[in-house]
């Protein structure tokens, strides 16, 4: 695909830590918790109360940590983030909330507030208002699909104009209370506009070797097990 | 932006009327409704009496209730590509569902479906032998329309020229345990927009359609413009003016070329919740200046069939504009939204029928709406 965007803006966080374009990587390590953090992790890494941070499952929490990482307020103005699309993909889904509603189920409880978080738009949602992004909102899942989906999605939307910004990445975050879970912390935003705005990127259009697309490719899990989240 | 059009080539469905479109129309039209007293779900634990349910002759012909998902969607799809003689290489699959295959979520299940909706995807594609993935859709109860948007997309940009969609969600103990968590079912019946309305009632279905970017004959079915939007107020309850129904609602009527006067006919959402009811009336008051055209829906029919709802009731859209027809709100007897929703109280003949807006919401603030043409 011939390059639609320019990258305004990106964040990661994996199982090393928390980046973003032009702001230093924070080690898990360095915060004395394990990934995908905790509660307090959004207000020791970027200074600032997010109110119902605390509550958040853990899907949505990393998301939240990579759109702050991004600064996506810091490069759309309100009026870009209201015809922002939101395009996801994701392995695994919400299958961490899954699981936890589950073992709720059995031990004879059904945690309503963790249910809210059994679908994975649901935490497309919590990035949406935090950022006021009231675009096209799409989540894929992507076992069989090449990685990449969400990216080609977002292109086709920015080459047509349907929208003139996309925030897109790909989220998997699974810690699981099953032995069997292979535990995974992954995920990037990406913003970006079309490239007919003239606006200046930080990144390339998907270029492999590069942020915020290197660590794209598929999930490799470690067990053989269906429950890993591993690519059939 | 305007998009092109894609032309409905085929047509599937596995609903609590039965097996087949005609099944599903002829319920919908003659004012039935599949939701009775718990059966095949009676063991599940959750507050309410009742559900949208598969028949039990049609559980029988698709070979039992075991791995429901998968033989619901193949038994649509297959109704949709029976119509065509199209190498099925040539076609893309794309799936919308809000959790897929649930099996292996809960202890002691043995399946491997996870709730992934993608793997059910690769499955389906692999079985009915379509030559190109393109995606499963999970966008909650708006994973239908999202589906159809996304297949256009993909029609429009020349990735195909033919595109099954595939809407499938069934009943299984998670989802039903989970929406009586929320305390969103309502004990007894379905009753949309009703002032009695306490809640949704589930219900389990599969649909597809088959997408094409010519019509292949003299005529064909015309999805015309499709937009989204996000509510980015609350992830499970919606902006309290409809504002992202509307907004979804406007940019899918601009993108077909048209204004909100060229709608003839809106299939609403309607879950039967009390919040969704109220502002979905809200949001599409306020975009037709007031005053809607005629508006129905369908879940006090068929039950909310969540990822499977906005394939399915694509189906009633098309037949509606055909029909010049607009079927009656089962379940409404005393309106308790705003008045400038025109609801439809019993079977209304339709003075025009060239559009028909199909609205969808879910959780996460997705908001989705597409308009066809007959």
């Amino acid at each position: 695909m011939s390059a639609p965007a320019v990258v305004l803006a990106w964040g990661r966080v994996d199982a090393d830590g928390i980046v973003g374009s032009g702001r230093p990587q924070v080690r898990w390590a360095d915060l004395g918790v394990a990934a995908p953090g905790d509660g307090r992790t959004f207000r020791r890494v970027f200074g600032e109360r997010d109110e119902t941070f605390r509550r958040l499952d853990r899907m949505s929490r990393v998301l939240v940590l990579a759109g702050a990482a991004a600064g996506i307020d810091q490069v759309l103005t309100p009026a870009l983030a209201a015809g922002a699309a939101i395009v996801f993909e994701t392995t695994v889904g919400s299958l961490d909330a899954d699981l936890r509603f589950a073992d709720s189920m059995a031990a004879g409880l059904c945690d309503g507030p963790v249910f809210a978080y059994t679908l994975p738009s649901s935490s497309l949602g919590e990035l949406a208002l935090r950022h006021g992004l009231r675009g096209p909102t799409v989540c894929m899942s992507t076992v069989e699909a090449q990685p990449g989906v969400a990216l080609r999605e977002a292109g086709l939307m920015l080459a047509a104009g349907e929208v003139e910004v996309a925030v897109v990445g790909r989220i998997d975050v699974l810690v699981g209370s099953r032995p069997t879970v292979t535990p995974i912390c992954r995920a990037v935003v990406a913003v970006l506009v079309r490239a007919s705005l003239g606006l200046r990127g930080v990144a390339a259009w998907p270029d492999a070797a590069s942020d915020p697309w290197r660590d794209w490719p598929s999930i490799q899990g470690t067990s053989s097990d269906n429950r890993s989240g591993r690519i059939e | 932006m305007r998009w092109a059009p894609a032309f409905v080539l085929g047509q599937g469905a596995v609903s609590p009327f039965g097996i087949g479109v005609d099944a599903l129309l002829a319920g919908i039209f003659g004012g039935q409704t599949g939701i009775a007293a718990r059966r095949r779900t009676a063991a599940f634990e959750a507050p309410t009496a009742v559900a949208a349910e598969l028949p039990a002759a049609t559980l029988a012909t698709l070979g039992g209730d075991d791995d429901l998902a998968f033989r619901g969607a193949m038994a649509a799809a297959g109704q949709a590509l029976a119509a065509t003689a199209i190498p099925r290489q040539r076609i893309g699959l794309v799936l919308a569902s809000t959790k897929g295959d649930l099996g292996g979520v809960l202890l002691d299940d043995p399946g491997d479906g996870l709730g992934l909706p993608g793997r059910l995807a690769g499955r389906l594609r692999r079985e009915l032998g379509l030559g190109i993935a393109l995606g499963a859709i999970s966008c909650a109860c708006a994973s239908g329309l999202v589906a159809v948007a996304h297949a256009a997309r993909h029609l429009q940009a020349g990735t195909c020229d033919h595109a099954l969609v595939v809407g499938v969600d069934v009943h299984h103990p998670f989802v039903m345990a989970g929406f009586g968590s929320l305390h969103a079912l309502d004990p007894t019946a379905c009753r949309p927009f009703d002032v009695a309305r306490r809640g949704v009632v589930l219900g389990e279905a599969a649909a597809a359609l088959l997408l094409g970017r010519s019509p292949m004959g003299p005529s064909a079915p015309r999805l015309l413009g499709h937009g989204g939007a996000n509510d980015a107020c609350h992830i499970t309850g919606p902006d309290r003016q409809g504002a992202g129904l509307a907004l979804a609602s406007q940019r899918a009527i601009a993108t077909a070329g048209l204004t909100p006067q060229d709608i003839d006919v809106i299939h609403l959402h309607g879950t039967g919740t009390l919040a969704n009811d109220a502002t979905e009336a809200i949001g599409l008051a306020n975009l037709f200046s007031g005053r809607t055209p005629p508006a129905f829906g369908t879940k006090g029919q068929t039950g909310h069939t969540l990822g499977a709802s906005g394939v399915l009731e694509l189906l009633v859209s098309i037949a509606a504009l055909q029909r010049a027809l607009a079927p009656s709100n089962v379940g409404l007897e005393q309106p308790d939204v705003t008045a400038g929703l025109d609801l439809v109280r019993s079977p209304r003949p339709l003075p025009r029928a060239r559009h028909a807006l199909k609205v969808a919401s879910g959780f996460g603030g997705a908001q989705a709406a597409t308009v066809v043409a007959p």
